[in-house]
């Protein structure tokens, strides 16, 4: 009789590890990584491993590859022509309630949302969640693996980026909310 | 003493083909000393048969009687097919088939669709490198350009609570 209730404990904690797998932000991903008006990124550990085997004489060139070295996958989940990207952006908000993501920043104006959250484990973060949405536009980027965000933070300040428009608007009109 | 009848039927007996009641009333009629005399091979059969069945009979009439001894008590519960420990082991079992179907139906539907999530969408290394140089750049720059706005509003708030602290 012990033995077939350790049995049941063991089996127990077994299925609820395996079908903990499934997070909210997988599913949500799932949900729209079909849908057209959306552009699916995704980069698995493997690739980063073929990664390796580029050799950048740029400082920061090498920097960013520090930096990805430490990943194990990146998830983009990208539009810039819908409807009301503020609803997806909701969505994904809601879909994370309740889970072990903390929130780190979020900057909200009136026409963008931003939301930066992040999973720890054991001391380290191990998953960082971007979340972007405007009237017209919605971002979500996964990172996982060992996140620094030093290193992260110190990434745009040694290059020079274009395309990103819209973060003026958050830098200069933004309200921070905690 | 109907010897007629007791001959005939001792024939029959011989030829095995006499029924359990002829039998019986062959050993009734050995019980007579007469039967016993004119009849002395088949009489020590017969006497033999005899003795076990009033044996038998003894055995019966004892059983009847222990069991007549026998006090039940009133309030003995009497073992219910549907017991906790039975209900218990059936539920242990019906969660258990349960759980290895929904285990079954994860590693057949789940896992594949989740593989689906995390398989590569971009096949060249040079070509996802450049996509995860520039997810990260993003990352970096909303990053700073959040902690920049923190800090903006951490130097108007010192400001502010400087302007209302009393001059001394």
């Amino acid at each position: 009789m012990r033995k077939s209730i350790l049995m049941l404990v063991i089996m127990v904690i077994f299925s609820a590890n395996i079908f903990a797998q499934n997070d909210p932000m997988t599913n949500f991903f799932k949900k729209y990584a079909g849908n057209e008006l959306f552009t699916k990124v995704t980069i698995s550990s493997k690739m980063f491993s073929m990664f390796t085997h580029f050799e950048p004489n740029d400082p920061n060139e090498k920097e960013m590859m520090k930096a990805l070295s430490k990943l194990k996958s990146i998830r983009i989940l990208s539009a810039d022509s819908i409807p009301n990207g503020k609803k997806y952006f909701s969505e994904a908000m809601s879909s994370i309630k309740g889970t072990k993501f903390e929130e780190l920043m979020s900057v909200v104006d009136g026409t963008t949302d931003m939301q930066f959250m992040v999973q720890e484990t054991g001391g380290k973060i191990s998953e960082l969640l971007m979340l972007v949405g405007g009237s017209n536009k919605f971002y979500m980027l996964s990172l996982h693996g060992d996140i620094d965000l030093k290193q992260i933070s110190k990434l745009s300040e040694n290059m020079k980026i274009s395309g990103l428009e819209h973060l003026n608007k958050v830098g200069g009109n933004g309200k921070k909310k905690e | 003493m109907d010897y007629k009848a007791i001959e005939s039927l001792l024939e029959m007996y011989h030829l095995g083909e006499t029924s359990l009641e002829e039998e019986a009333y062959l050993i009734d009629q050995f019980e007579h000393s007469e039967v016993q005399e004119k009849y002395p091979q088949e009489a020590a059969i017969f006497r033999y048969f005899a003795i076990k069945r009033a044996e038998a009979l003894e055995a019966d009439v004892f059983e009847k009687m222990a069991l007549n001894d026998v006090i039940v008590p009133a309030d003995l519960k009497v073992p219910d097919r549907f017991s906790f420990r039975t209900i218990s082991r059936i539920a242990a079992v019906v969660f258990l088939l349960m759980l290895s179907g929904l285990f079954v139906y994860h590693l057949a539907v789940q896992k594949p669709i989740q593989a689906e999530v995390y398989n590569d969408s971009i096949e060249e290394p040079e070509k996802a490198y450049e996509e995860a140089k520039q997810a990260m750049l993003m990352i970096s720059t909303l990053m700073n350009a959040g902690l920049e706005e923190t800090q903006k509003i951490a130097s108007f708030h010192e400001a502010e609570e400087k302007i209302k602290q009393p001059k001394l």
